[in-house]
């Protein structure tokens, strides 16, 4: 193997061996392509056509992580981790899934994603890396981003407080109940009920699992710490505008999310750990004011970086590495007319309907480097 | 970068060591060491250490040593916790290759000869993971209950441990967002984590454990040296007792960092970085 293919083999690694479900979802892939077409077209249905259920959650899981790991290929490509051109057992694999015609509507049309239309640009040879030729850091950059990101891929808790928030509500098994996010904040309220949700351990459980409650409010710690982390990476990438976006499009359809409904959310969130200060004394406020201060600092920085990455700023560069080849004007009129979050999967929206987005107003914050003007881009 | 992206560690078996644990092996043919992390109080195997998986890859003096981030369930009493590291660091020691590496590096990359061993293994070790790390180490011994001679090969490198007594109340603050909240919420932390008894100061489980690492450096100086930790406090922590453990090495005190900040590196505060290179060998 030479270094290219020992790095792709990395990464393919992450997806397949430790991951069941990119795996899962190739095979079903070449059944379908063998005959069953119409299956999997079903499966790959948008969801106002007809609801999911949980089965079917947990299949289409399968293609959101192949195409989580054609996403992070990408983002290796435009990185110099990996050449321009991958290797070609991959370009072979790649084509394969993002030619098929239920898979492509699927990322293209009912939940529109880029980093896998830019590989399939790729995979046809019309995209190129411009920004990053004789940009040494890329591939370090590229390192750093996996290494964030994977622990992230791997925490079942974050997805559930995530699909909490984009679905509304979810079934309980302990409680035997749909619980909403007005549970999880209700649970962030009360110390006692907060350290038994935060502390609790799928082993401990009769059923094995988690309860969706405990999933939702440890999720939602760690979506609310790897926030400032994922920032602090895309400023330091502020050089490759590039780069920068590919790695905030990875994750890009939570932020968008965000930025449509979900930062009031959080923020109530963060508001109600602020809370448990009012149940300290005056003595205990004076004695622990220096932790109490760092700790109210760190809720700022995570509200912080959640209004700056679901602001949209990030999404431009890659958007606009596709807009300027070929025809894909749909999406630079998607992204420049909608603003930056019609770059994002919706999950609630019609088909023949365009989101109406707002962009937040800006945070105090540090700006990142990237400034695109909407007008003239 | 010197090493390979991060994966799942396994076992030979090829299931998981843990629900958290990863690594990042190095790409050298022959790593004269690994270097094992052991998360503190609430901790995780990885995001404890914030950059250091993504930074230590950039070092050069760190090429040669493998990364193995070791999880724990921190609410477990810390003996116990240890026991479950004794029996990783020895697989480690005696047959890193087959118990470790191979399994857990992706289908293709080249394979280490079964009989690979590591010159060198460093743990680095946050809060309570100073204490398990400890804990482990008093426990690997051979056949003849004596030391495990692997074990001259170890060196400690301890951030904020709480091997010489931590603060309750200030350990409910580190899992209650900074607040110190009493009374019911005390108890139910209590009850929950069963290693705040281990860590509170004056605890029998700190007592044993010093007497336990004072008897060793008398009777097996050579194998037990591995327990003259080195060690990096914060100026600005309030949670564990900065008093020197036995016979460790002079404390490095690291500006403007508090218990939690001590082990996270970035790209602007090194400190906790170069303290961690100046233990490998």
């Amino acid at each position: 193997m030479n270094q290219s293919e020992e790095r792709y083999a990395q990464i393919r690694h992450a997806y397949f061996r430790d991951h069941a479900g990119a795996g899962q979802a190739l095979e079903r892939l070449d059944a379908a392509q063998s005959g069953k077409r119409g299956k999997l077209a079903r499966l790959l249905r948008h969801h106002d056509d007809e609801p999911i259920s949980d089965r079917e959650v947990r299949e289409r899981d399968g293609f959101d992580q192949l195409l989580a790991f054609l996403g992070m290929v990408e983002i290796a490509c435009v990185a110099t981790y990996l050449p321009a051109s991958p290797p070609r057992d991959h370009t072979r694999m790649a084509e394969r899934v993002l030619n098929d015609e239920a898979v492509r509507r699927y990322y293209e049309d009912y939940y529109p994603i880029l980093l896998p239309q830019a590989h399939r640009r790729r995979m046809e040879g019309s995209l190129l890396n411009t920004d990053l030729q004789g940009f040494r850091r890329g591939p370090q950059l590229f390192d750093q981003f996996f290494t964030l990101s994977l622990p992230l891929e791997t925490s079942g808790t974050i997805e559930t407080f995530l699909r909490l928030l984009d679905e509304g509500a979810r079934h309980d098994h302990e409680l035997d109940r749909l619980v909403t996010l007005d549970d999880t904040i209700a649970v962030l309220r009360d110390p006692k009920r907060f350290l038994r949700h935060a502390s609790a351990r799928a082993p401990d459980r009769s059923s094995g699992e988690l309860s969706t409650l405990s999933e939702s409010v440890q999720g939602f710690l760690g979506f609310v710490a790897f926030a400032p982390r994922l920032l602090a990476l895309l400023e330091d990438a502020a050089d490759t505008p590039l780069l920068q976006s590919s790695m905030w499009h990875y994750h890009g359809y939570w932020w968008g999310q965000m930025g449509q409904r979900m930062g009031a959310d959080v923020r109530r969130g963060l508001e109600a750990i602020d809370g448990w200060e009012a149940r300290l004394t005056e003595v205990e406020r004076r004695q622990f004011k220096s932790s109490l201060s760092a700790a109210r600092g760190k809720r700022r920085e995570q509200a912080a970086a959640l209004a700056f990455l679901s602001s949209g700023r990030f999404s431009y560069g890659l958007a606009e590495s596709l807009l300027d080849r070929g025809p894909w004007g749909w999406v630079r009129d998607l992204v420049i007319q909608a603003g930056p979050a019609a770059a994002r999967r919706p999950r609630k929206r019609r088909k023949d309907t365009l989101p109406k987005i707002d962009l937040p107003s800006t945070p105090e914050v540090r700006l990142p480097s990237i400034q695109i003007d909407p007008e003239t881009a | 970068m010197h090493h390979n992206l991060l994966t799942t560690m396994r076992r030979a078996d090829a299931s998981p060591w843990g629900a958290e644990h990863k690594t990042r092996l190095a790409m050298a043919a022959k790593p004269k060491g690994a270097m094992v992390f052991v998360h503190g109080f609430r901790g995780h195997a990885v995001e404890t250490w914030h950059e250091f998986p993504g930074l230590l890859p950039l070092e050069a003096k760190a090429a040669s040593y493998d990364l193995l981030f070791y999880g724990y369930d921190t609410r477990q009493q810390a003996p116990f916790s240890a026991a479950k590291l004794a029996t990783f660091l020895t697989a480690l020691a005696q047959s890193p290759a087959v118990e470790v590496v191979n399994p857990s590096m992706a289908f293709g990359l080249p394979e280490r000869p079964a009989t690979f061993q590591y010159e060198h293994i460093v743990i680095a070790a946050h809060s309570l993971g100073a204490v398990v790390a400890r804990l482990a180490l008093l426990q690997a011994v051979d056949a003849n209950g004596d030391p495990a001679p692997w074990l001259s090969r170890v060196r400690l490198a301890l951030f904020a441990p709480a091997h010489s007594g931590a603060t309750v109340v200030a350990l409910i603050a580190l899992l209650m967002s900074g607040a110190p909240l009493k009374g019911q919420v005390e108890a139910v932390a209590r009850r929950l984590y069963k290693s705040i008894n281990d860590v509170e100061t004056g605890s029998p489980t700190l007592k044993e454990m010093r007497k336990a690492t004072r008897d060793l450096l008398r009777s097996h100086a050579q194998v037990a040296s591995c327990h003259r930790a080195w060690v990096a406090h914060g100026e600005d922590d309030y949670i564990v007792s900065a008093r020197q453990f036995v016979k460790d090495q002079p404390t490095t005190a690291i500006d403007q960092a508090d218990h939690f900040d001590v082990c996270k590196p970035t790209a602007k505060k090194r400190e906790p970085m170069d303290f961690l290179l100046g233990v490998l060998p």
